[in-house]
């Protein structure tokens, strides 16, 4: 059993770690053949040295930025699946504040930053509703489409036994969503960490306290080539743990029942 | 003290009346559409049923028994006439517990195992987990489902997810059950099995039942008379009653009295078919 599912494990893991090995290998080589400029490109090895080097920075920048990504997740989560809950209770309601849904997604956060600046001052608090501002949209379309989802007959047996609304929203309305819920979670995982770094370009605390996103503009200005990726290497990390756990938490709920978590 | 429902086995046809009666009067439903004039699904319909019986919905597709059901079940609401159960106006959530409906397919909620599906409607009304587990149980034995019941429907075959559905329905103990052609779409053999296995728990439970189906032999081997339908706009066109001097069992569908019926109501078809 134990065996099976390493294997399962290596079956998964083994392609994508060979593909970027094997990237990275081209990536050294070349550089180390071709020397282009210094100030454009930078070998992998370097990149280890510097982030091996600058380990604690980083390490806090990077602490400092998941701070912001987790809060900011979270409120999308939480708010995300209740704003498309209040939004399937009434057509009407649905039909009035629907729209403004689509504003969030549309308008660019580097406009919106400095005004969160303003009212809440540089920091995890900003940067946090950044994050959340840049991933709500996807929990709340993609909950309001899975509550739609849900068959009909299904709510007339609800309707039939006397459910009331709480229970018709614990025992129906969210487990019948879960699967949609997921999905749109899936997405946001990965665009809070976007909203997080570019959300700290404007509005990330500078010095000592820094997350990746100051870490990536000080080091560009700086030409220090090797920091910068190693803070953009972090950045994607630090999305794919994001989603590897959506995904888990996905397995945990849903795998006993679910199409999408069976094993192929 | 027993957590089982209330009702004795009934040993013999029609020593207790528990089921409710129903009544339905110049009932109206139209449909509303979205290019032309609004399409008038049942115009006036009438139809008693007193209590305990099993009464056959028959007529072509689209013809307006489904409608009729919703509207006894209180899913829908007539636009004139009206739907009594049990001498009461059917009304929103009036009885909860009383009526139960089954769904052409099954509709299990795919992320509750069986048994939680069975005592879903239980536990609605608040029952405690124990007691509602214990009569769940039951109705799982009762359908012969028990091995399966920590089961979640996308491990059950198609027939048994249908069985799971009726042991939902029926474990409330309701008074009137209604039956959407609920094995439309089961082969022929787990079909009989299960008209077989609603015939038995009628005889015991002697719950009134309204069963829409498109099979005339299923009809007949299970219902008490058979209502046949006209195409839209629907009228009554055959009212027959169902009378067998046998118990009804699978030798029932070689008889020739079975057989007859059959077709008397095929013929009843022929001239539904054929509008007005």
């Amino acid at each position: 059993m134990t065996w099976r599912r390493l294997r399962r494990l290596a079956v998964q893991l083994g392609p994508p770690l060979c593909a970027a090995l094997a990237m990275l290998a081209i990536w050294e080589l070349w550089v180390r053949w071709a020397h282009p400029p210094r100030f454009l490109f930078c070998a992998p090895s370097e990149i280890w040295h510097e982030a091996v080097a600058r380990a604690g920075e980083l390490g806090a920048a990077t602490w400092k930025t998941t701070v912001a990504v987790a809060w900011g997740f979270a409120l999308s989560a939480v708010l995300g699946v209740a704003v498309a809950v209040i939004l399937s209770s009434n057509r009407v309601v649905e039909r009035a504040f629907y729209p403004f849904t689509v504003i969030l997604q549309t308008v660019p956060l580097v406009a919106i930053a400095p005004m969160l600046v303003i009212w809440l001052h540089a920091g995890v608090r900003a940067v946090a509703i950044c994050a959340f501002i840049v991933s709500v949209f996807p929990v709340i379309t993609n909950t309001l489409s899975g509550i739609r989802s849900i068959p009909h007959p299904q709510v007339e047996l609800f309707w039939l036994y006397g459910a009331r609304p709480w229970a018709r929203l614990w025992k129906l309305k969210l487990p019948g969503a879960l699967p949609s819920i997921m999905a749109g979670l899936r997405i946001a995982a990965g665009l809070a960490v976007i909203g997080a770094v570019v959300g700290e370009f404007v509005a990330g605390e500078l010095g000592a306290d820094r997350g990746l996103g100051i870490v990536v503009v000080v080091a560009a200005k700086q030409g220090e080539l090797p920091m910068l990726f190693a803070a953009v290497a972090l950045a994607s990390l630090l999305g794919i743990a994001m989603v590897g756990g959506v995904n888990a938490v996905a397995y945990l709920l849903m795998h006993r029942w679910h199409v999408s978590q069976r094993p192929d | 003290m027993s957590a089982l429902p209330s009702q004795p086995p009934v040993p013999s046809r029609g020593a207790i009346a528990s089921g409710l009666p129903v009544r339905v009067s110049r009932l109206v439903r139209r449909f509303a559409t979205q290019a032309q004039a609004p399409v008038d699904v049942l115009t006036g319909i009438d139809l008693e049923v007193p209590p305990s019986e099993f009464v056959a919905l028959l007529g072509p597709s689209g013809c307006g028994k489904s409608t009729l059901l919703r509207l006894v079940a209180g899913l829908d609401a007539p636009d004139g006439g009206t739907v009594e159960v049990g001498g009461r106006p059917i009304r929103r959530r009036e009885h909860p517990d009383a009526v139960a409906f089954v769904f052409q397919e099954a509709h299990l909620l795919p992320w509750r195992t069986l048994i939680k599906n069975v005592a879903l409607p239980l536990e609605l009304r608040g029952m405690p987990p124990g007691e509602r587990r214990d009569r769940a149980l039951h109705m799982l034995e009762r359908v012969g489902l028990r091995d399966a019941s920590e089961r979640y429907p996308s491990q059950l075959s198609g027939g048994m997810q249908l069985r799971g559905s009726l042991a939902r329905a029926l474990v409330t103990d309701p008074k009137l059950l209604l039956l959407d052609e609920p094995f439309a779409a089961l082969d022929e053999i787990t079909r009989q099995r299960l008209d077989g296995l609603i015939y038995e728990l009628w005889r015991e439970r002697r719950f009134t039942a309204l069963f829409v189906t498109h099979s005339l032999r299923e009809a007949v081997f299970l219902s008490q008379r058979a209502v046949m339908f006209s195409r839209r706009p629907a009228h009554l066109v055959a009212d027959r009653r169902i009378d067998f001097p046998v118990e009804r069992g699978p030798e029932l569908r070689g008889l020739a009295a079975y057989n007859d019926l059959v077709e008397q109501l095929h013929h009843d078809l022929l001239i539904a078919e054929g509008g007005s």
